[in-house]
């Protein structure tokens, strides 16, 4: 073991250690610099393998012996060694390690190999560090990438170990500072929620609550004008109906409200040619440059829709609430061009957002949306908007196996940029929107042209069937027609965990249904009312008092203070309902019985999956339950599928003849010995035992006898 | 009980537990003594194989059991809602306990346990019940098995039926005790009258004089 080390060998592995350090700085960018830390790892690889094979060409020990010995050679390879001594010095000062090679006079190898690798671990310990924290930042994507350098400093300024844990402290300190950063944006957030609770109903505010039916009536479509029509609306027909002799019945077709207005215009919707088309994708604007237009009155949306009906195509996304609404309200409408960001505020422009119509159902302008499907039916439900020429990025991802389908990480593949997705949640009935609120809106639909222009391409490399994949998906989301969720009364009892008797049943029917025509009458959400699990609460300990029932709802609603009168009746009336037992113990008859012991031994019987876990010790977490498991005989796995008669079977033989001993049901009671009187004695006791009733059989001759007197008075009834 | 006149007997096939009878099918039903795993049917018990048919439902399924004896069913265990043969071992303030001697017909092999409470013994004025006025240790009873107790092989038991209660009865002496009338039994040696919880089931054994038992 020489400590010489050739030139090239070590000078490329200097190279590669002070590249390494001074790039672990520039590694805290973005994800994109981790392939280049790859590609560096790769290289470093190389030139260790390099060096590994230059020190293998060294001399030997022997061969070493014999060079020393001439002075020359001595006087040379003291040289190298200092030369290598500083090398090394200032190799590991440079990365940042925190050690340093053992003094020249005093060296020894063992010491020195062990400096190096305590130099090692301590550069790849930092390395690790910094990729897990912003490993974590991404991966969270709440957590927006800081622009500033995270991650070790200028190495040149390391001197001692004190520097470089002043560095550690300072990247820990950094992750704190996002964490200050998020608690003061979810303070500002639950100011935003206190202000839910006082805000006015944009309902009753801007007037249009007549606009919004609650009824159990179907839902009624809002379309009032329809552009670009191709066929002629479905209009509500009048059936005149003949019938011979009783005259002319005429009645009101409903068939409009069922059919999709567009339905024709959809089926016969011919993509336009520039969306077939490859072209290079535009990017999107920087969030600082482009502007926010906020659209809130009749004359800035009649501008907004002039602009949109110059436009190729734009994108569109929805803010809604349910909370305090019945059906659901839309709170904002979000669209992008390539130029401008919208975001339309529909309170005060309730009635007037079917203009809308004219650039969405316009068939040679593509809207880009993301998850549509909910979208669509909120337009049509609030203001009668429908779409023509759709494309959605969801039905994109999912055709270009996306590993995940949420705009967030579609957004952050294609343009590299996070959304930062804390306000979804959020109540955006508040009035007027707050800066970061807006500006969170806007990002939902900023990034989403770029998105549309790459994935086009995308799907265009793998065929055209895949773009065409989408738009028939797309297609299908908009010819959705909004339907009104139905109340069913009885899904409430498949809410309750625990088994309930007929009075907490009928408590919890009446109070959901209370609780659905409260929310209709006042326009709040069903939940808002009165939450489920107070409901539970109620039904199942059935409270005596008034008081009672508001003890059960803690946090108070206010609707059931206000009705506390009304539900106080609800839970009344099943209170006084006799309670049904159901019990085991009632004589019942024969048949009932019977069927009780059938019926418990066919579930005990029966193997579910979830039985078959539980009792079989062999692992079957990797097979399906359906199929067969192997092993099975021969014989037998000839048999399965083939019906045969079953009772050929009873004649197959048996594999263990031994137990065909068995038969036999009498014990044959042997009479040993040839004592007569003994055998008389046994065969006495013998019949006085067949004699003897046992206490069961007693019962069951009791059982017969009242089934015969009970069939006789059942017949002497009916003659009668 | 159920209809056993339709069996179908001759000369069954042997089976062992575990062993597979016959492969899944519709109108295959896993009965008494089998069970139905991964698509096969397979035997529990040591027995013979029968099959039943059966038309409820309005359908023609046939049930497959495995039965020890070849006339009728023998249960292995007593289940809820069976009638059970028990015998008092000894009691408490507010229970009785009981050895399961057999259900329904069937001798039990076991050591079945079974606890008879208060609350059960009758089915009126069940709090303010004595224990020692309704059964004594060493008293046989016809009961119905209601709940499943502490252990696999414990029970609760119930005599709040008319037709259920004791049976036999074993006097504070230690005698033999024949039922007199409804609520009285009557010592056969000393005529000593004592109350019990009687079932009202007629007693058949009148002529026996078996001193053995």
């Amino acid at each position: 073991m020489t400590d010489e080390v050739q030139d090239n060998g070590d000078n490329s592995q200097e190279k590669e250690e002070e590249q390494l350090g001074d790039r672990s700085a520039e590694s805290g960018k973005n994800a994109g610099a981790v392939s280049k830390s790859v590609a560096l790892s790769r290289e470093a690889n190389r030139a260790a393998r390099a060096l590994v094979m230059e020190s293998n060409k060294l001399i030997t020990e022997d061969v070493l012996a014999l060079t020393k010995t001439y002075p020359a050679c001595n006087a040379l390879i003291e040289q190298q060694e200092i030369r290598i001594h500083n090398l090394m010095k200032k190799l590991m000062r440079k990365a940042g390690t925190g050690v340093q090679p053992p003094k020249l006079e005093t060296a020894e190898v063992a010491q020195l190999i062990e400096r190096t690798i305590t130099a090692t671990d301590n550069l790849c310990g930092d390395i690790h560090m910094i990729i897990d924290a912003l490993d974590k930042a991404q991966r969270d994507e709440i957590v927006k990438i800081p622009k500033q350098v995270v991650g070790a400093e200028s190495t040149r300024k390391y001197l001692t170990a004190e520097d470089k844990a002043a560095a550690i402290r300072r990247i820990a300190t950094n992750l704190p500072s996002l964490l200050a950063q998020r608690m003061r944006q979810r303070d500002a957030d639950m100011n935003t929620r206190k202000v839910a609770m006082h805000i006015e109903k944009p309902q009753k505010k801007y007037g249009f609550s007549f606009c919004i039916d609650n009824s159990e009536e179907p839902f009624k479509p809002k379309l009032v004008t329809k552009h670009h029509t191709k066929a002629p609306l479905a209009s509500n027909l009048t059936v005149i109906d003949v019938d011979e002799g009783k005259g002319k019945r005429t009645w009101q077709s409903d068939i409009a409200q069922s059919l999709h207005p567009y339905a024709f215009e959809l089926e016969h919707l011919k993509i336009p040619e520039q969306q077939l088309n490859s072209k290079k994708p535009i990017k999107s604007t920087n969030l600082e440059a482009q502007e926010i237009v906020l659209v809130d009155s009749k004359a800035k949306l009649d501008e907004l829709i002039g602009i949109l009906n110059k436009e190729r195509e734009f994108a569109v996304d929805l803010e809604h609430h349910c909370d305090r609404s019945f059906l659901g309200l839309c709170c904002l409408v979000q669209i992008s061009t390539r130029t401008t960001d919208f975001i339309v505020d529909p309170f005060p422009i309730w009635k007037d957002m079917h203009a809308l119509n004219e650039p969405f159902t316009n068939p040679n302008i593509l809207k880009v949306f993301h998850g549509s499907s909910s979208d669509v039916d909120w337009l049509q439900r609030d203001f009668g908007i429908y779409v023509v020429n759709m494309f959605d990025t969801y039905w994109a991802a999912k055709k270009l196996e996306f590993k995940k389908f949420s705009l967030a990480h579609i957004v952050s593949k294609i343009a590299g940029e996070t959304l930062d997705k804390q306000y979804q949640l959020a109540d955006w009935r508040v009035r007027p929107l707050p800066k970061h609120l807006i500006s969170y809106a806007r990002q939902d639909t900023h990034y989403l042209l770029y998105c549309y222009d790459v994935l086009r391409e995308e799907l265009l490399k793998k065929g055209i069937e895949a773009l065409q994949f989408v738009y028939e998906n797309s297609k299908s989301c908009c010819a959705r027609v909004y339907e009104k969720p139905k109340f069913d009364s009885e899904k409430c009892l498949s809410l309750s965990k625990r088994q309930l008797n007929n009075q907490q049943m009928h408590a919890l029917t009446g109070l959901s249904q209370w609780r659905n025509q409260a929310a209709r009458s006042e326009d709040e959400g069903p939940e808002f009312v009165m939450p489920t699990y107070q409901m539970l609460h109620i039904a199942e300990s059935l409270p005596r008092a008034e008081q009672e029932i508001l003890a059960c709802c803690y946090p108070l609603p206010p609707l059931v203070k206000q009705f506390s009168n009304e539900i106080y009746k609800i839970v009344w009336s099943a209170r006084v309902l006799p309670q049904e037992k159901k019990s085991l113990t009632s004589a019942s008859s024969d048949e009932n019985r019977s069927n009780l012991l059938e019926k418990y031994v066919d579930e005990m019987n029966r193997m579910t999956a979830a039985k078959a876990l539980l009792r079989c010790n062999i692992d079957f977490s990797h097979t399906n339950f359906d199929e067969e498991i192997g092993g099975l005989p021969e014989e037998l796995l000839n048999d399965a599928g083939t019906k045969q008669d079953v009772l050929k079977k009873l004649q197959r033989d048996s594999y263990l003849p031994v137990l065909l001993g068995l038969s036999g049901s009498e014990k044959e009671i042997m009479v040993v010995g040839r004592n007569k009187y003994k055998r008389k004695l046994v065969n006495s006791i013998v019949k006085e035992l067949e004699e003897w009733v046992s206490p069961y059989e007693c019962y069951q001759i009791l059982e017969k006898r009242e089934a015969k007197r009970r069939k006789e008075e059942e017949e002497k009834n009916q003659e009668q | 009980m159920t209809s056993m006149e339709t069996d179908v007997a001759s000369s069954s096939r042997v089976v062992i537990p575990g062993e597979s009878l016959f492969p899944s099918a519709e109108d295959l039903r896993p009965g008494k003594g089998t069970y139905e795993l991964h698509g096969h049917i397979y035997s529990s018990l040591l027995g013979y194989v029968y099959v039943r048919e059966d038309t409820t439902d309005s359908r023609n399924i046939r049930v497959i059991e495995v039965r020890r004896n070849e006339e009728r069913h023998q249960h292995v265990s007593p289940h809820i809602g069976a009638i059970v043969t028990a015998k008092v071992i000894n009691i408490g303030p507010r229970y009785a306990k009981c050895q399961l001697l057999s259900v329904e017909d069937t001798i039990l092999g076991g050591d079945y346990t079974a606890l008879l409470r208060k609350e059960d013994i009758r089915s009126t004025e069940r709090d303010k019940i004595e224990i020692s006025e309704c059964v004594l240790p060493g008293d046989i009873l016809l009961a119905r098995v209601i709940s499943f107790g502490d252990t696999v092989t414990s029970f609760l038991i119930s005599t709040a039926e008319e037709q259920l209660g004791v049976v036999m009865a074993t006097g504070e002496t230690g005698e033999k005790m024949m039922t007199k009338d409804w609520n009285t039994v009557q010592g056969v040696e000393t005529g000593r009258v004592e109350t019990r919880k009687i079932a009202k089931v007629p007693n058949l054994n009148l002529h026996s004089t078996t001193k053995a038992k």
